[in-house]
Order: C-alpha cells, then sequence, then structure tokens
C-alpha cells in the first residue's frame, strides 16, 4: 500500500512537471515570434505591434461597416496614481502588449499587470517593482510615465523610472532579476519601454534637460550583462565631435559632456539589415544654443546602428544646432513602399520641428520632407536634396533660423510655430500599408521662447536647460494624413485639443485615436471622417492597440491624463484645466 | 470696460516695475508678518496648485518647462502683495492666476480679458486649479514661515517629501543660485 501511494505521489509529480514544462512552452516567446508578429494580429507581441514600428493591425472584425456597434468590452482600475518627487500623481502612456491571451500593462511607476482576456480583464498577478519615487521623480522632466514591457522567452521586461531594467516571470510574476541601467544621480530615467531583438533588450534613456548624455544601451538578457552602449553625443576624437566647439564659458568647452541627446521613445529594427532605428532628443542647454556651438550631432537626429555592435552606420540630423526645443527623438516607421513611384526600404519620422521625413533606410539619404503642421514659421521649407532647414547658415556655428523665431542670448524672446512642444510630440504616428499613408497625431502650436545664458555650470539633479518656453497662443490639434509616395498632405482631421495619446491604423480601415478631453475615436482611414467615438471622460495621454482572442477583435486604450501637458502647458489649451487624473483602462469589442 | 492700449501698457509696466522693485535683492523675511496658522494646509495646497512645478520643491525656482520662477525665499513681496500675486498672476509671463473671479471683472491690475483680446502672448494664464481665499491665504502662510528669506534645510526637504528620502541626503551644503534669472521678464 505504501508502495501504491509512493507510485502515485511520483505519477502526480510527473504530470505537474511535465503540465508545467508544457505551460512554459506555451507561454514563452521566441525571436521567430517577434520577426514574424504581422503574421499573428491576435497578437500585439512588440511596443509598436511590429518591429518596423508601423502600429498597423492586420485584424478585420472592426471596420468601416461595423464600428458602429463597438461597445466596452470591459475595465480595468489601474494603481500608480500616487505622486512622488515634484509629482502630484502619475500618468498612463503605456501600450499593452497582447498575447495568447493575455495583455500587460504597465501604470506610471512601472507596476506591470498581467490580465485575462478570457476572463474580463482580470488580473492575473502584478509586479511591483518599488520604485524610488522621490528620487526619480524629481529628476523627471515631462511626468511619471512607462510605456510598457517587452516579452522574451518566459519572461516580461520592463523598465522603472529610477533606471532599473527588471526581468520577471512571466507565469508567477516574481522578479527574478533586476539590473542597473540608468542612473537618476546624474539625471538619467527610463520611461520607454525596452526594445527586444534576439537576446539583448534595447533601452533608450531620458534625461535631456537635466544635462545627460545620452546613450542606447543593448543588455543581455540570458547573463544580465551590457552588450553594447552607443553614446549619442560623440566624445572628442570620435565621428561627429567635431560638431562640438567650444562654448563661451570656462565650463562651456566641453558642453559635449552635458550634451543631451536622449532616446526616450523605442525604435524600430529591421531584421534583413539588421539595424536598429532609433531617434535621439533635444542638446542641451535646449534653450541656449551659443553655449555648444556647432551642428550638436547626434542631437535632433536619427540613428542606425548595427545591432549586433552598437556601431553606428548612418545617421541623419532634422535641426542641427537646436534652440526650440524640437528634439528628435519621436518614433521610426519602417516601410517598403513606393516612394516617387519606385519601391523603397524607408524610414519615415514625423518631427516636433513640424516636418515629416522619408529617408532611404539603407543609407540615410533623404528622399522628401513635408510640413505637417497648420503653421510654420521657424523656416520656410527643406532642401529637396538635403532635407536640411532653409534657413539654416553653413557659415555660422550658432544658427539663428528665421529672424525672430529663435530665443538667443542677443534676443532673448521669441516665437515659434510649431512651438517647443511640437509639431507632433511622442504620441506615435500609424502607417496603412495598404493605403500607403502615414497618419500623424498633431500639435497646431505656436509658442514663445526665452534664453537664459546658462551662466552657472552643471549640476546633478538640476534643470539644465538655458531658458523655458512661454505660453500664450491658444494650443489645438489635428489627425494629419500623408500619401508616402508622393510625400504631400492629403487630409487633416482638425481637433480642439492637441492630439497626446498616438494613434493605431487598422486594415479594417480604420484610425483610432485617443484625445486629451477623453474622446477614443475611430476614423475613416480614407476620409478621416468620425465614424464612432466614445466618452470616457479621462484624460487620454495614450495610443490604443488591438488585439484578438478566440477570434474576437479587441481595441485597447489606457486612460489617465499625466506628463507634461497638464502640469506645464495647460494654460494652452483652457478647457482641459478641470480635467481630472485617473487611471483606467478600457477594452473595447463588437 | 476694456482699457484703451495705453492704459494697458501702463498696466503692465507698472506691475514690471513692482515686481522688480521688490524682488531686488531681497534677503529676509517681511516685517511684521502675520501670525501662520495654515502652514501645513498651505503646503499641501501649493503641491495641489502646482506652485512647486515651477518654483520646484526648494522654492529657489529657476528654469523649468514652466518658466524661469524667482525664487520664493529671496522674494520681498509682502503678505498682501503675495495674495494678490497669486490671485492674478502675471500677465506676459507664465506666472498664472489662481483665483476663479480674475480678470472677469477689474480687480486684478485694473485690467480684464477684453483688455488682451488681440494680444495672445501676453494672455494672463489660469492656474492648474482655481483657489479660493482661504486657500491663498494658506499657501502664503506657508511661504512666509518655509520659504521667504530662510535657506534650504534638510528639516523643511523631509517635511515637504513627507520623509526622510535620498533627495534629502543631498541637502546639507547645497546652494541653489537664482541669480541667472534677473533682468528676465517671464518669472513665475
Amino acid at each position: 500500500m505504501r508502495h501504491l501511494d509512493s507510485l502515485f505521489i511520483h505519477f502526480l509529480l510527473l504530470t505537474a512537471f511535465l503540465m508545467q514544462s508544457s505551460l512554459a512552452a506555451d507561454v514563452s516567446t521566441e525571436w521567430n515570434a517577434l520577426l514574424s508578429a504581422d503574421e499573428h494580429p491576435e497578437n500585439w507581441a512588440t511596443h509598436h505591434g511590429t518591429l518596423d514600428g508601423q502600429r498597423f493591425s492586420r485584424l478585420t472584425e472592426i471596420n468601416k461597416d461595423t464600428v458602429k456597434d463597438l461597445k466596452m468590452a470591459f475595465t480595468f482600475s489601474v494603481g500608480g496614481l500616487g505622486g512622488g518627487g515634484g509629482w502630484e500623481h502619475g500618468g498612463l502612456e503605456g501600450t499593452p502588449i497582447a498575447e495568447d491571451g493575455f495583455l500587460y500593462i504597465t501604470d506610471g511607476w512601472g507596476s506591470v499587470y498581467k490580465l485575462d482576456i478570457r476572463r474580463n480583464g482580470k488580473l492575473v498577478w502584478k509586479m511591483d517593482p518599488d520604485t524610488d519615487r522621490d528620487w526619480a521623480g524629481t529628476v523627471t522632466c515631462c511626468g511619471v510615465d512607462n510605456r510598457g514591457v517587452a516579452l522574451w522567452r518566459d519572461k516580461v521586461i520592463s523598465h522603472a523610472l529610477d533606471g532599473r531594467l527588471i526581468i520577471t516571470n512571466k507565469i508567477s510574476g516574481e522578479i527574478e532579476q533586476e539590473i542597473p541601467v540608468a542612473d537618476p544621480a546624474i539625471g538619467e530615467t527610463i520611461t520607454a519601454a525596452p526594445l527586444v531583438i534576439k537576446d539583448m533588450a534595447i533601452t533608450g534613456v531620458a534625461g535631456g534637460e537635466f544635462g545627460i548624455r545620452g546613450w542606447i544601451n543593448a543588455t543581455d538578457l540570458v547573463d544580465g550583462k551590457r552588450d553594447w552602449r552607443f553614446h549619442t553625443i560623440p566624445a572628442p576624437g570620435e565621428p561627429g565631435s567635431e560638431t562640438w566647439k567650444p562654448g563661451p564659458e570656462a565650463h562651456s568647452i566641453d558642453a559635449w559632456k552635458h550634451g543631451g541627446g536622449p532616446t526616450w521613445i523605442t525604435g524600430s529594427y529591421d531584421p534583413v539589415l539588421n539595424m536598429i532605428y532609433w531617434g535621439v532628443g533635444n542638446p542641451g542647454p535646449d534653450w541656449d544654443n551659443a553655449y555648444r556651438p556647432g551642428d550638436n550631432l547626434y542631437s535632433n537626429s536619427v540613428v542606425a546602428l548595427d545591432a549586433d555592435n552598437g556601431k553606428i552606420k548612418w545617421h541623419f540630423q532634422y535641426t542641427p544646432n537646436d534652440s526650440y526645443d524640437f528634439d528628435g527623438v519621436n518614433e521610426q516607421t519602417l516601410v517598403d513602399a513606393e516612394i516617387h513611384g519606385k519601391l523603397t526600404k524607408a524610414v519615415l519620422h514625423a518631427d516636433r520641428n513640424g516636418y515629416a521625413y522619408a529617408l532611404d533606410r539603407t543609407n540615410g539619404k533623404f528622399l522628401w520632407g513635408t510640413s505637417f503642421v497648420k503653421q510654420m514659421t521657424w523656416t520656410s521649407g527643406l532642401d529637396k536634396y538635403s532635407g536640411r532647414p532653409n534657413d539654416y547658415d553653413p557659415t555660422v556655428d550658432v544658427q539663428r533660423y528665421k529672424p525672430g523665431t529663435s530665443p538667443s542670448r542677443e534676443a532673448r524672446e521669441s516665437k515659434s510655430c510649431p512651438g517647443n512642444m511640437g509639431g507632433k510630440n511622442w504620441p506615435p504616428t500609424s502607417y496603412d500599408p495598404d493605403r500607403n499613408r502615414y497618419y500623424i497625431p498633431v500639435i497646431e502650436s505656436c509658442a514663445l521662447h526665452v534664453n537664459v545664458p546658462q551662466e552657472g555650470a552643471w549640476k546633478a539633479r538640476e534643470f539644465w536647460l538655458g531658458g523655458a518656453p512661454k505660453m500664450g497662443p491658444v494650443i489645438t490639434g489635428s489627425i494629419t494624413a500623408m500619401d508616402v509616395n508622393t510625400g504631400k498632405v492629403v487630409g487633416k482631421h482638425e481637433t480642439p485639443y492637441p492630439m497626446l495619446g498616438g494613434l493605431l491604423a487598422t486594415k479594417g480601415g480604420l484610425i483610432f485615436a485617443g484625445r486629451p478631453e477623453g474622446k477614443v475615436v475611430a476614423l475613416d482611414s480614407d476620409t478621416l471622417e468620425e465614424l464612432w467615438s466614445f466618452d470616457t471622460n479621462t484624460g487620454l495621454n495614450a495610443p490604443p492597440m488591438s488585439f484578438a482572442v478566440d477570434g474576437k477583435q479587441y481595441i485597447a486604450i489606457m486612460a489617465g491624463v499625466g506628463g507634461a501637458w497638464p502640469k506645464w502647458f495647460i494654460a494652452s489649451t483652457p478647457g482641459l484645466t478641470e480635467m481630472q487624473p485617473g487611471q483606467m483602462l478600457f477594452v473595447f469589442a463588437l | 470696460m476694456a482699457l484703451s492700449f495705453p492704459k494697458k501698457l501702463n498696466a503692465l509696466i507698472l506691475i514690471s516695475t513692482l515686481w522688480f522693485v521688490t524682488q531686488a535683492h531681497a534677503v529676509g523675511p517681511p516685517v511684521g508678518a502675520e501670525p501662520l496658522a495654515n502652514v501645513d494646509y498651505g503646503l499641501a495646497t501649493a503641491k495641489r496648485a502646482n506652485c512647486m512645478g515651477c518654483h520646484k520643491w526648494h522654492g529657489e525656482g529657476g528654469t523649468s518647462y514652466g518658466g524661469a520662477a524667482i525664487s520664493l525665499r529671496k522674494t520681498l513681496l509682502d503678505r498682501e502683495q503675495l495674495v494678490d500675486l497669486i490671485k492674478c498672476g502675471r500677465p506676459g509671463t507664465n506666472m498664472p492666476y489662481f483665483d476663479r473671479k480674475a480678470y472677469k471683472n477689474d480687480e486684478c491690475y485694473g485690467l480684464t480679458f477684453a483688455d488682451f483680446s488681440d494680444d495672445e502672448n501676453n494672455r494672463p494664464l489660469q492656474g492648474k486649479k482655481y483657489l479660493n481665499d482661504r486657500q491663498v491665504n494658506a499657501v502664503v502662510d506657508f511661504l512666509i514661515a518655509e520659504l521667504q528669506g530662510k535657506p534650504i534645510t534638510k528639516a523643511y526637504c523631509e517635511k515637504y517629501f513627507g520623509g526622510p528620502t535620498k533627495e534629502c541626503e543631498l541637502v546639507e551644503g547645497k546652494k541653489k543660485d537664482n541669480d541667472q534669472v534677473d533682468g528676465v521678464v517671464f518669472e513665475r
């Protein structure tokens, strides 16, 4: 009898082991799954949906004919509303990741939530990284934000604002490893979602307003060690260092050391070329370009890196020697598309400076550049061959662009259109390959700038701005459509407020968007006519995404106003002043 | 009734003149400060109203996305002037108004919204939330009791953050320098 008991126990243990092994195999996210994400639209496998960054869902159940019947399926109340540092509350800017009926979402402080869609969004587990809120929150320029996770094998990969890369077990929700990547002691924080390439996690850093020297970092997820790190501001002697000339003060001679160039938006990847494409943000100090004479590479640029070693293959700079805080960090969208009638491997980008760009992604060659905003004043256009701003002066080291638009030590106040928030800020674009159209969430803005010469030397954890924006003009928005073949604007759906949440294009012929006053909308991809809307009455500051479970298509969007707008720019959008913070996931289905 | 342009110009010049006179070389608290009963409530209100978003947790101001804010530790504004400033803001700068009635009548510098109808660059900016008289007075209590004329201390830091934090370990010996904003016309 005892022998039988023993056999039975062994049988149970073996069964449990096999079940666990089977379960682990089922939930493993292999590299091939990310490479072929477009063939499995039921999942949203990586931050931008697919590694090319298109944010295009190939699901069609929800389409132009059926969208009128779209209803709320369920909600989930997300935590992370508490404050820290200088912030009264966190915000939700994340894109959920969907895999095999589960959603992975984050709150602003980096907690990860796994939800079971088959059980209407019931929580499976929550991982709280116990972020050092005051330490990190005091040096985050623009909100308590976390834009999402990545999946790798049976792990969930995420960031915390205080600089950690966190590896969590996908089944149990237990933290398996925490790897310090960024250091808030020198103004570095992390808000971007990681990008998994093969067995690496690629991390971008924030802190351009605190005088960091930016980087893109690859961590080997197998052993937790650094694979490579690419510094976005070259050191003396490196290519590009000649664009950092000595400034006028003793402490600005080595301006490159605190030259900014943050990388806080997740990039894209081309597996054929094995190249990573990543946007690089503003130089610092932001509004005092006399402090840092020269073009200030690779600030305000896209860099194409060899994924295996982080070596730069090519770059393209959008706004040399920027004094507008135009940044350049926005996402890079890889398309194989007709451009000027020729099938081209291109990379698209909509910049804070108000121009959209198409480049040949094999070599960085400029193809077209077009203003996508209603008001453009800082330069008259882009050179049709080089893509440089027409008002760029190659004979000087400190750029002025159009008179009166650029703040300077000689003319401290100026006004530009677009203003420093854009154009288009971080909320992502989407690309519809069926229509060869590029859709941009636009901030239709003008704003003032003030230069305050950076007379003091850099201090750790202090703002490093050399000036500031000044509010005044009321700011609105639009969803703007561009034809990628011609590079022309072909439609503009105007909105009463700036678009602060990003877009989703679908094969059903729809564009989904969240607006900051709380309205989720679906537009006709061809006409930009509004076909459906839902009032969440909670500020929408995050991109929508789509997935399917058991053949049923869903649209999901995080709702929770946060980020820079409510704190710094709210006076430019008077109707949003009373918007209350909230933290909610909304999921819709037919 | 809307002011004519010269009247508005005079009002703006008066605002700026008063401001710079009262900011010049400020070194200590005003004489004859009122009893301060609402300091903790004032700090909580100041945080909710985003005062420290621009003036920073330490009150020394400096540049941020909110503008180039003046030092609340160096200001020589008296209690009445602080109350007026919070209620009315400073048109032409990033300092917003927090009184729900501001510029709907002419109690703020004799100006109304109509005076800015063709001047969006200098229009009064609305604060993140409205404050009533009790809240405004509490914020001023806090400013006078904790910031005006006082150095940054670890005790203040811990009070602001609600307890010991790594940030407050850096406070001792920390010297904030607000000189760089002198002469700039958009301080909060």
